[in-house]
């Protein structure tokens, strides 16, 4: 919910975006409550239309292929959408290795650096370190 | 993991959160995209009913009065919204003053003082830091 530039992409990139987190969302066969919070959120983020939401909720159910979702998108679209799944992957608290293989594949479609997935699951730790700094303040306000 | 403690709010309180997030956004004067984007972000990481999120884009326009807004908020809700209110104040580079007055009045009502508010300012700055660095990884800079 920080400033991002998904935003800014082409809108049928967008929407590619968008289908490669539902894919990712089923990739481990069960969709927790956390997946889904962060699946919506991106999906705000994104400003997709109400139309192309409720195509990308039905995805879910239905989800696409690896294969279309990366076809379909760019260079810049592909990095942020790797960033995205990775958060995704992580949502629930860890990251299997069906998660795992599909965040590898993503590396090598958009040939990125071998140790990017690494990288960023660092980063996402990170940044759900954040998140509960931010709720220590409320509960130190609380108090 | 994920979860925030905006999932569990009752309906009426999403609405509420919501409408505070669109004040602050409007309390500029100017709508941009990225305060739109954040607010459709916090709406979805509520997972808020399409909707109730019709009407919440329709009163981007006519923005509900604050102090109405507020009375109908208990203080769990009205400190989460602080703190979402101010990624929303932040989203667009800078804080204007008549975002800090809506803050401010927010802050008073959930009953968080000066210090405290100068936590939530720092840890904002915190999280935009980090989520910059993303760009740095993933080679967009």
């Amino acid at each position: 919910m920080l400033p991002d530039t998904v935003h800014k992409l082409p809108r049928e990139e967008r929407f590619a975006y968008a289908r490669l987190l539902a894919f990712m969302a089923r990739v481990d066969n069960e969709l927790t409550v956390d997946e889904m919070a962060m699946f919506e959120q991106r999906l705000g983020t994104a400003l997709l239309s109400p139309p192309q939401r409720k195509t990308i909720r039905g995805a879910l159910k239905n989800p696409p292929s690896l294969e279309e979702c990366l076809a379909e998108m760019g260079e810049e679209t592909g990095r942020l959408a790797l960033r995205d799944a990775t958060l995704m992957a992580a949502a629930d608290g860890s990251v299997d290795d069906d998660e795992r293989e599909v965040l590898n594949t993503i590396v090598e479609h958009f040939d990125l650096a071998p140790d990017s997935v690494d990288r960023l699951l660092e980063w996402t730790a990170n940044g759900y370190l954040w998140m509960q700094e931010g709720y220590d303040i409320l509960n130190e306000i609380s108090e | 993991m994920y979860l925030d403690l905006a999932i569990d709010f009752a309906q009426e309180d999403v609405k509420g959160y919501a409408e505070i997030m669109v004040i602050v956004a409007s309390a500029d004067g100017t709508l941009v995209k990225e305060e739109l984007a954040i607010i459709e972000a916090l709406m979805g990481r509520c997972m808020m009913h399409p909707e109730m999120r019709v009407n919440i884009r329709n009163s981007l326009e006519k923005p509900p009065s604050l102090e109405l807004v507020i009375s109908k908020l208990n203080p769990v809700v009205l400190k989460i919204a602080l703190r979402d209110a101010i990624l929303v104040a932040a989203v667009d580079g800078e804080y204007d003053d008549s975002e800090l007055k809506v803050i401010k009045t927010l802050a008073k009502a959930a009953g968080v003082r000066k210090k405290e508010l100068s936590a939530l300012f720092e840890w904002v700055k915190t999280g935009w830091e980090w989520h910059n660095e993303s760009f740095q990884h993933l080679g967009l800079v």
